[in-house]
């Protein structure tokens, strides 16, 4: 489980460009591509600075309707997720 | 082939000027500045910093070499030189067939361009674009688009794009479309005085200088047409991430070279995708639905 004393940030090496509400990515050193749904693009978004899980999940919750618990299971698994895949930097 | 003897001629194409010891009646003259030459000359063995090693292919990040067997071996570096060393005997309209469509997309790449496996026209001051793969007729639909609507044409089987100021922009090829006897009959042409592309492929060349568009075009809509198994034809705007994924599978040799300029066509695509609507059209393989496909497509472009 994540806790609230990591924060998370883009890489800033990932190519990602915006495709009307989702976002395509590649990642030049493997040259996979990696496609993010709208939510997902919105936590991208917010990913342009560091956040913690607490503060996604606070964000999220004003703007989709979704339970803080189901949320906050949601976006730690996808962070989770993303950082396997190098596409986010964790920093403590 | 002696070098002494050999005279040039000079011709643009892809926004390129090309200085040529071998005549590409396809191509458009010109009288610009050369930044690309093809002479004829020895092909090198091998690459020494090969990344892609094929059957006949080998690929770096800045050269590439392939042998058409029994026509010729090319050399393409840096995206501003070609070398040709013909086989014996081989039939100077045949090599430069080879030269005009595969070989010169490779010195597209090289040069940082994006080549698309699509056809297009111009509308107004812009370009559509129609990405289809081999043989479901892209030269035809531009063809018969320009016949019933006036539309001036702008390529037929690859097109470039680039992006200038981080806006893309679509380059004019050459005015020769390649043609199969079914499309001939089809758009009402005839063929007798047709040549053919090669001595061993029944495809006709056809010069559509009248009709074309020579110049940089911003582009404004894209249809991907596939073949179907429905009887009517099926329109529908491809958004978001299939527009990319959609896309990238029109990238003239995409599989091939996709390791090496995966970068800089990731760049331009999703730049060119930004600022076009992509449809994606179905159309029925067997009947002749070609009149069905130009209303359609006219609809389309009006409504935009």
């Amino acid at each position: 489980m994540i806790n609230d004393k990591i924060k998370f940030v883009r890489n800033k090496r990932l190519l990602a460009s915006r495709m009307d509400d989702e976002i395509v990515m590649m990642h030049p050193e493997s040259g996979k591509y990696f496609a993010l749904n709208p939510v997902a693009a919105r936590i991208w978004e917010l990913l342009e600075t560091p956040h913690n899980l607490q503060e996604i999940v606070s964000k999220l919750l004003t703007e989709f309707d979704v339970t803080p618990e189901t949320c906050k299971a949601q976006v730690s698994d996808f962070l989770e997720n993303i950082s396997e895949k190098k596409l986010i930097d964790k920093s403590e | 082939m002696d070098k002494k003897m050999a005279t040039t001629y000079t011709y643009s194409a892809f926004g390129i000027n090309i200085s040529s010891e071998i005549k590409i009646p396809e191509f458009l003259p010109s009288s610009g500045d050369i930044q690309v030459t093809v002479s004829y000359g020895e092909v090198p063995k091998k690459l020494d910093e090969k990344i892609i090693n094929g059957f006949r292919f080998q690929i770096s990040a800045d050269e590439f070499i392939i042998r058409y067997k029994p026509w010729a071996a090319f050399y393409v570096c840096n995206g501003n030189k070609i070398i040709i060393q013909p086989e014996k005997d081989a039939d100077e309209n045949d090599i430069k067939t080879f030269l005009i469509s595969s070989v010169i997309v490779m010195l597209l790449h090289q040069r940082g361009l994006l080549p698309l496996h699509a056809s297009g026209i111009k509308v107004d001051n812009k370009a559509v674009l129609f990405a289809a793969n081999a043989g479901v007729g892209k030269s035809t639909i531009a063809l018969d688009l320009n016949r019933k609507y006036g539309y001036p044409l702008i390529a037929d089987d690859v097109t470039v794009v680039s992006a200038i100021n981080n806006l893309p922009v679509v380059y004019s090829s050459f005015p020769s479309a390649k043609l199969w006897q079914d499309s001939i009959e089809m758009l009402g042409l005839l063929n007798k005085d047709l040549p053919f592309i090669r001595k061993d492929v029944f495809k006709y060349r056809f010069d559509n200088r009248p009709a074309f568009f020579s110049g940089i075009l911003e582009p404004l809509l894209i249809f991907v047409i596939e073949n179907g198994d429905k009887e009517n034809i099926e329109i529908q705007e491809i958004k978001g991430v299939d527009k990319f994924n959609v896309l990238r599978q029109h990238i003239f040799r995409a599989k091939m070279i996709n390791e090496i300029y995966a970068v800089e066509h990731f760049k331009i695509l999703t730049q060119l995708l930004k600022s076009v609507s992509c449809f994606k059209i179905l159309k029925h393989n067997n009947s002749n639905t070609l009149n069905e496909l130009s209303v359609t497509i006219q609809d389309t472009i009006k409504q935009w």
